[in-house]
């Protein structure tokens, strides 16, 4: 039904502009195993529906659509550390002390992870100048607090430092900046460390609150090991919810559904995201997501010759657009990427902008953009001389077109250009800002034609509309978003032995109409969500 | 000596190319601490200070890309020609050329990506171990601005990092000006309030210890992936509580804290540092870096101009970047890779005024180099080095052609460290000293 109406919605647009024949979506979607490879055999249930390029993540989640069946193996995804991100300490500290201390974090020192999610798993310990400065932002939040004589009443009703009101302050606000409930050992610890403030009580909480917050598992989210298959702790599930759906910590009453066990009823867990998804934070954390997959991070350094141009509006507009067609639409997400030709945010300055060299355009990495962040192809990095070619290969009088087909003459650029550049290529017709053109500032027209792959078959285009047509509807898209989500939310990048588990979470996103909250039901729901890896 | 504080200010105003200059200076503190030390060290410090994108040996001189320190000639060693025998042709010279530029050895090349490293210790570091002992960092004060974005694709870090350990791994600059200020100062209050704090975390931190060994210990039940990460972590702590100590032994003769801190930057909305806020707060950097020798913070440094290939543009120059010039094709796009040049000199020059203004110009040898002879085609040799300052026997205002000693990048370090005092014969990749620049040393 959806197809049809697509379908009659596209032609219908084609009577009036007499624009040339579209190649026939119907051909899209699905997991045909495509035109362009060879047929695949398929001898069982059991066989992948696809045949997948080691650099196409998104595949991984095609292999095994509804039907085929898969040996779950079990995803490691969440086996190592995690660490907070700058991010997620901010939300944590501002939502579990309930104040705020955006102004004494600034100056967290950055973190690279070296993937687009700072939220992805440690592979080290977090660095000394991280740990000394922790230290003292630690140390700053604390005294903050114990300044702030109503935010600390909420947390611990006392005024004298008795044994009481210490362990009262551990066992609140343990709960809140742990995620677990403080143990016996934890009140004997920290009623020694509130006992060297003396008798003063704001000295004394100022001590031991410094002191939770450098308590590793304020920083480290810590799961104890178990075996395969294990259910995890209700309070490592609300921990991996909120950091997923808030980017921040589990909040009393989902830390109460952790306590009373009602978290891994099916009906509770419902409710709960339900609950999770309504709250404001989770429409902060969307965008946050979003700045982050979309790199909308780049439009910072946007300058262009002769234009005024305000970075922060114009990601602002990208991501109230999102949010409106994906976080608070009920329908397919792509009609956000263009799958209705209507609504666009990949057009919009603020995403094409980030996407430029100096004032121009950039084809290659608007190419790498469109293969690697909304199809999920890997690209590997350039040889080691790569950028060594000869100065007049880059005469300012050629096109880009021109200029590119450098890449051709040498194979072991075109092994990979060969698949970029005609993506960039196509959209040219799209200035530095995201406004159509049709000619270049020198009157050269604009040939944007050229024919990429999807959905594993050859798909030619003439226009910009026509490339943006195709990836809106394409199933690589919806794929790459289940890849590219479940790397958020497990913080790890899903790799071929996870095809089962995204194959799973694909075909459930593709049964709820590719609709967002689709896709999130079913990463919490899933295996490697909620149950413990083997150590 | 008293730096005056106009004279800080002043800077070298006139000659930078239309920079909004550092809003950031304050009293130079002057605790008497800097003489005690002075006589102890006498005449070693040094930083490293790289510019990106190289610059070729026809513009490597007062006329062309260091016009604007034609003036300061008499403090300025220029090696012209001086050869890079570590980077291979084959290379990307971008990221194997800039770190052999302050090593004098090469990149690992056995890990990729994220887990790329070096294979050798970075001048910086190798003399900081030398004559930091009795410092308060201990270590050299590790400056940048970058954004660590290239081409439209995270490289790895060695991409962005200009100094390095023993083992290779590469350090990360500190950028955020308020981060380095606390670094070196810890923060304003007063010495009081200092000891206090200082007592405080002692309390907690000994408890975190005792939180963090039973948490990996015996009877833990973390996956042994974990523990390993925790105890790294509480090796960390451990390295905190031992300088907390050591600062608590050291609160009665602190550096004085200056009055004014640094402003704050706006980074933009991926906590990154937009291209147009590199030049005010590398300036700022330098400022820092100024007040750390001179307090005797550290005697050892390193500066970095982000950016082997990275895109950086300055409108007051181009709207095309320094890298994209780098690959210069005609006479316009020459013009502005050489203002770029130009651009990088006067941040140099900036630093040497700030220096001389607090009168350590003299004892502080600034290391200043980039990876290529010729961005065009990523050609590293001859790579284009100087030394500013001075220091120990360093034999300053000279011109010396290294390719008649076919002298390489190896013996500049060989023999700076000579000259500072170090017993030292060779540096990097031992085959690559030929011999040590004799013209650089006055004895």
């Amino acid at each position: 039904m959806r197809v049809i109406l697509a379908i009659s919605l596209i032609f219908g647009l084609q009577a009036c502009s007499a624009k040339p024949k579209r190649i026939n979506i119907s051909k899209l979607g699905g997991v045909d195993p495509g035109l362009g490879d060879p047929p695949t055999p398929v001898s069982g249930d059991d066989t992948p529906a696809v045949k997948c390029d080691a650099l196409d993540l998104a595949c991984l989640a095609l292999k095994f659509p509804e039907g085929k069946k898969c040996e779950e193996n079990f995803t490691e995804a969440q086996e190592g550390l995690k660490v907070l991100s700058n991010e997620e300490i901010k939300n944590s500290i501002n939502q579990a002390l309930g104040i705020d201390a955006t102004k004494i974090l600034q100056d967290l020192p950055r973190r690279d992870q070296g993937t687009k999610f700072q939220n992805a798993t440690a592979r080290s310990a977090i660095a000394q100048n991280m740990v000394d400065n922790w230290s003292d932002i630690s140390y700053d939040i604390a005294t903050a607090l114990v300044a702030d004589t109503a935010a600390l009443a909420k947390l611990v009703p006392c005024k004298t430092a008795t044994k009481d009101c210490s362990e009262k302050l551990v066992t609140s606000l343990g709960l809140l900046l742990w995620r677990s409930p403080a143990t016996a050992a934890d009140l004997v610890t920290y009623n020694k460390l509130f006992a060297t403030g003396k008798a003063d009580f704001k000295e004394s909480a100022m001590r031991a609150v410094t002191g939770m917050l450098l308590d590793p598992r304020f920083l480290y989210k810590i799961s104890e090991s178990g075996t395969a298959d294990d259910e995890i702790s209700p309070y490592e599930l609300a921990t991996r919810m909120s950091y997923f759906i808030w980017r921040s910590t589990p909040d009393k009453l989902l830390l109460d559904k952790a306590k009373d066990g009602s978290l891994s009823k099916d009906e509770v867990r419902k409710s709960e995201i339900d609950r999770m998804m309504a709250d404001p934070k989770a429409e902060v954390a969307f965008r946050a997501f979003m700045t982050e997959w979309l790199a909308l991070g780049n439009i910072d350094n946007l300058q262009i010759k002769g234009e005024t141009i305000d970075p922060a509006a114009k990601r602002k507009d990208v991501l109230d657009k999102a949010v409106t067609l994906i976080f608070q639409g009920s329908g397919d997400f792509r009609l956000a990427f263009g799958k209705d030709d209507k609504d666009n945010i990949l057009t919009m300055p603020g995403l094409l902008g980030g996407l430029n060299v100096s004032s121009e355009t950039s084809p290659v990495k608007r190419g790498l953009f469109f293969s690697g962040r909304l199809l999920c192809r890997q690209v590997p990095p350039p040889p080691g001389n790569a950028g060594a070619f000869k100065a007049e290969t880059l005469a300012l009088d050629t096109t880009p077109r021109e200029r590119l087909k450098v890449h051709e003459s040498n194979s072991s650029c075109a092994s990979c250009h060969a698949s970029v550049d005609p993506i960039g290529l196509g959209l040219e017709t799209f200035d530095a800002l995201g406004r159509i053109r049709d000619v270049y500032a020198s009157k050269v027209a604009i040939d944007a034609a050229g024919s990429m792959k999807l959905d594993r078959i050859n798909y030619p285009f003439k226009t910009a509309q026509e490339l943006m047509h195709g990836i809106g509807n394409s199933t690589d898209l919806a794929a790459c978003v289940t890849v590219t989500v479940a790397e958020y939310a497990m913080g790890a990048t899903p790799e071929d032995k996870n095809s089962c588990e995204m194959s799973h979470l694909q075909n459930a996103f593709a049964k709820s109409g590719y609709q967002w909250r689709g896709l999130v039901d079913a990463i919490v729901n899933s295996k490697s969500f909620s149950k413990r890896v083997a150590p | 000596m008293k730096p005056n504080r106009r004279a800080f200010l002043k800077g070298s105003g006139s000659l930078i190319i239309g920079l909004p200059l550092a809003e950031f200076a304050f009293e130079l503190g002057n605790s008497g601490r800097l003489f005690a030390q002075e006589s102890a060290v006498k005449n070693a410090r040094l930083v490293t200070m790289y510019f990106p994108n190289g610059a070729m040996p026809e513009i490597w001189n007062f006329e062309n890309a260091l016009l604007p320190l034609a003036d300061m000639k008499s403090k300025i060693i220029l090696l012209q020609n001086v050869s890079n025998p570590v980077t291979q042709p084959t290379q990307d010279g971008h990221e194997q050329g800039a770190a052999a530029l302050f090593t004098g050895s090469n990149l690992d090349g056995q890990a990729e990506g994220e887990h790329q490293k070096g294979t050798s210790i970075s001048i910086d570091q190798y003399l900081s171990r030398r004559i930091d002992m009795t410092t308060s960092l201990k270590k050299p004060l590790v400056l940048g601005v970058a954004r660590g974005w290239a081409g439209g694709q995270w490289r790895s870090p060695t991409w962005y990092r200009r100094s390095w350990m023993e083992n290779g791994d590469p350090v990360s600059p500190l950028v955020k000006p308020l981060e380095i200020f606390k670094t070196i100062f810890g923060d304003q209050s007063s010495v009081e309030m200092k000891k206090l704090k200082l007592e405080r975390q002692k309390s907690v931190l000994d408890t975190i210890v005792e939180q963090m060994k039973s948490l990996t210990g015996d009877a833990s039940k973390l996956p042994a992936s974990h523990k390993d990460l925790l105890l790294a972590h509480l090796e960390r702590i451990r390295d905190l509580e031992k300088r907390v100590m050591e600062q608590q032994n050291d609160a009665a003769q602190m550096c004085k804290v200056p009055s004014e801190m640094p402003p704050t930057i706006n980074f933009g909305g991926d906590d990154l540092l937009p291209y147009s806020e590199f030049d005010r707060v590398y300036r700022l950097q330098m400022d820092l870096m100024t007040l750390a020798l001179q307090c005797g913070t550290t005697h050892t440094g390193s500066l970095m101009f982000c950016c082997a290939g990275e895109e950086y543009v300055n409108p007051m120059i181009s709207n095309e970047t320094d890298h994209g010039t780098s690959h210069w094709s005609n006479e316009e796009s020459k013009r502005v890779y050489l203002e770029y040049r130009r651009h990088h000199a006067a941040n140099l020059r900036y630093f040497m005024d700030k220096l001389n203004a607090a009168g350590i110009l003299d004892q502080t040898a600034i290391v200043y180099g980039s990876e290529f002879g010729d961005g065009r085609s990523h050609v590293v040799n001859p790579q284009p080095h100087l030394i500013a300052g001075g220091g120990g026997n360093l034999k300053m205002g000279q011109i010396i052609d290294a390719s008649k000693g076919k002298h390489t990048l190896n013996d500049i370090y060989s023999t700076l460290l000579t000259t500072l005092g170090q017993r030292t014969e060779k540096f990097g990749i031992e085959k690559y000293n030929i011999s040590q620049i004799t013209e650089m040393n006055k004895v």
